[in-house]
């Protein structure tokens, strides 16, 4: 081995330079080759665990399915959203499919709680977070106005991690006494969403 | 112990096989630090410098486009025509979901009204809500992995991570330093009309021995000049990753993760409430009138309403099932009687007609007959 020349210190000094504006080049392209290349959509099957995930406890059945209302009829339902994924994220309600424009749901008052205890078999032991409810006003303001998450209702920022946190909603529908007699025999129908985004 | 003079102790110490290995290792390593800090730089600039075209560069910070974009890589995104966005493509663009924040999602279709559903790769679902058009910023074009990594730790809050990415970098420009002595070496023998080096071999070794009597004086300049030099590289280097940290994180944002439950359609149907039943016209004969008869409906009310021709003309209470009308009452000369049930409910407004609705007709003053 023989000793290192200044020429030959010089000449490392600067050989990176070059070297690394190729490597640079070559990451980059081949990284965007990768990435967007494809003009057609990739579904890809090994979506990543480590996000947001979002269940209920409804078991698939409607939260309620309420006959025979009359003026001043009343009733509620609870559900219990359970957020599992290791991401924070923001839960919003929001309503889907929403048939509400018949006169019942002009004249029926929702009030939507958040708070803890009780499930989608008993509100038993339901105890509403102090504040504002998640929401309040007629069935078919909620059906025109909570529509996606950007307008969605509620605020509940989950923390993520790896315990899973659960919030308990409460429904509660009340028929107007002033309902107008042709509001007789109308229906009206809503799913209700629940979505998580991390933030 | 200064070393100052004592180079003979030193050539015993370390034999030039040894201290010959050293400053290769120390080319070795300042080299592959220079080229690992250029390969930064370069990085960074391809994250940053397409902003001069007005593409727009954007850190991801989620994984929902994994795995094709990954948490910490720059992409670079460029506005394009109209007909170039098409589905396949990876759009960004404003959250309709978040105000202020960015989509950087894969465009799977149009809809009917023209808005875009967009949807991450690891998403599960397609997002929510759509975009409209004039939503999109351009469609991803580069993809610079790796540079945007400090500033996703930032976004997660993980600033301990992030000081540590900075140590490391100021680490490697250290290094890079390393083998600037065998560099000064040649310069300052041929600048400074050094005497050659003995034929003992004395060494000029990096700063240690430039300290050293022989090429002191020639050597405090020498070292100065390199000392600015690189000062200067460090300073650019600096710059420009400064430069390209403040540009590159600037519309840093989501691409979101997602995930919904929904709950089926809840249905709430009201009443329909049953009126009267059986009703029925009786002509009581001449100066009697006529009686109207019917049956209480199965649902709790408060009382009738009676009406001939419109007008009301009785308002029986909830017991009564029947009630006479004689002529005289109002100027009426032929009309449907209508019997119409009062709910009950407290302020209820809800009512109900009989299941028939006779025709009463005035013959004379006294005479009324059913049909």
């Amino acid at each position: 081995m023989s000793r290192v020349s200044p020429r030959a210190a010089r000449i490392a000094a600067w050989i990176a330079v070059p070297a690394a504006i190729v490597a640079s080049g070559v990451v980059v392209s081949t990284a965007s080759y990768s990435a967007f290349s494809a003009t057609t959509t990739n579904p890809t099957s090994n979506w990543t665990a480590g996000s947001v995930a979002l269940t209920d406890d409804d078991n698939d059945t409607a939260l309620f399915t309420a006959t025979n209302l009359k003026p001043s009829s009343t009733g509620s339902k609870c559900i219990a959203v359970t957020s599992t994924g290791s991401l924070p994220a923001v839960v919003k309600l929001y309503g889907t499919g929403a048939q509400t424009t018949s006169e019942l749901a002009t004249h029926t008052n929702l009030l939507v709680e958040a708070g803890s205890g009780g499930s989608t078999s008993s509100c038993t032991g339901f105890t509403a977070d102090a504040g504002q409810p998640v929401f309040t006003g007629l069935l078919s303001q909620f059906g025109s106005t909570a529509t996606n998450y950007g307008n969605g209702l509620g605020s509940w920022a989950t923390t993520g991690g790896a315990t899973s946190q659960t919030r308990v909603y409460k429904f509660t529908y009340t028929v107007a006494s002033d309902t107008p007699t042709t509001a007789q025999g109308k229906t009206a129908s809503i799913g209700f969403t629940w979505e998580a985004q991390n933030s | 112990m200064d070393s100052t003079g004592v180079g003979g102790q030193h050539r015993h110490a370390r034999p030039d096989a040894v201290l010959e290995a050293l400053d290769w290792t120390r080319v070795v390593v300042g080299t592959a630090a220079r080229a690992i800090v250029a390969t930064v730089v370069g990085l960074a600039l391809w994250a940053a410098a397409p902003a001069v075209l007005g593409w727009q560069p954007t850190t991801v910070v989620t994984g929902s486009m994994a795995p094709r974009l990954t948490p910490g890589d720059v992409v670079v995104s460029r506005p394009v025509p109209e007909p170039d966005v098409v589905p396949g493509r990876v759009l960004l663009a404003d959250d309709p979901d978040q105000p202020g924040h960015l989509r950087l999602h894969r465009y799977v279709e149009a809809r009917d009204d023209g808005t875009l559903v967009t949807k991450g790769d690891a998403n599960p679902a397609a997002d929510s809500t759509p975009l409209d058009r004039s939503a999109v910023h351009g469609v991803g074009y580069l993809r610079v992995p790796w540079v945007g990594v400090p500033v996703a730790w930032a976004h997660e809050g993980r600033w301990g991570a992030v000081a540590g990415a900075a140590a490391v970098l100021a680490g490697l420009l250290a290094l890079c330093a390393v083998d600037g002595g065998l560099r000064r070496a040649g310069r300052e023998a041929r600048g400074a009309s050094a005497p050659p080096p003995p034929s003992g071999g004395t060494r000029v070794h990096g700063r240690r021995s430039a300290r050293g009597p022989a090429v002191r004086d020639g050597s405090r300049a020498g070292a100065r000049h390199a000392a600015l030099r690189q000062g200067g590289a460090l300073l650019v280097t600096v710059a420009v990753l400064g430069v390209v940290g403040l540009v590159a994180p600037d519309r840093a944002e989501a691409v979101p993760f997602a995930a919904s439950t929904t709950s089926p359609p809840s249905r709430v149907t009201a009443a329909v409430m049953p009126g009267p039943t059986k009703v029925t016209c009786v002509s009581n004969g001449l100066g009697k009138g006529v009686t109207i008869s019917w049956t209480k409906p199965n649902w709790a009310i408060r009382g009738y309403d009676v009406s001939w021709g419109g007008t009301r003309i009785a308002s029986p209470d909830a017991a009564a099932t029947s009630v006479v009308v004689t002529a005289g009452l109002l100027d009426i000369t032929s009309g449907k009687i209508t019997v119409r049930a009062l709910d009950a409910g407290p302020g209820s407004v809800w009512s109900a007609d009989g299941d028939a609705q006779p025709t009463v007709t005035v013959v004379t003053s006294l005479s009324l007959t059913c049909s």
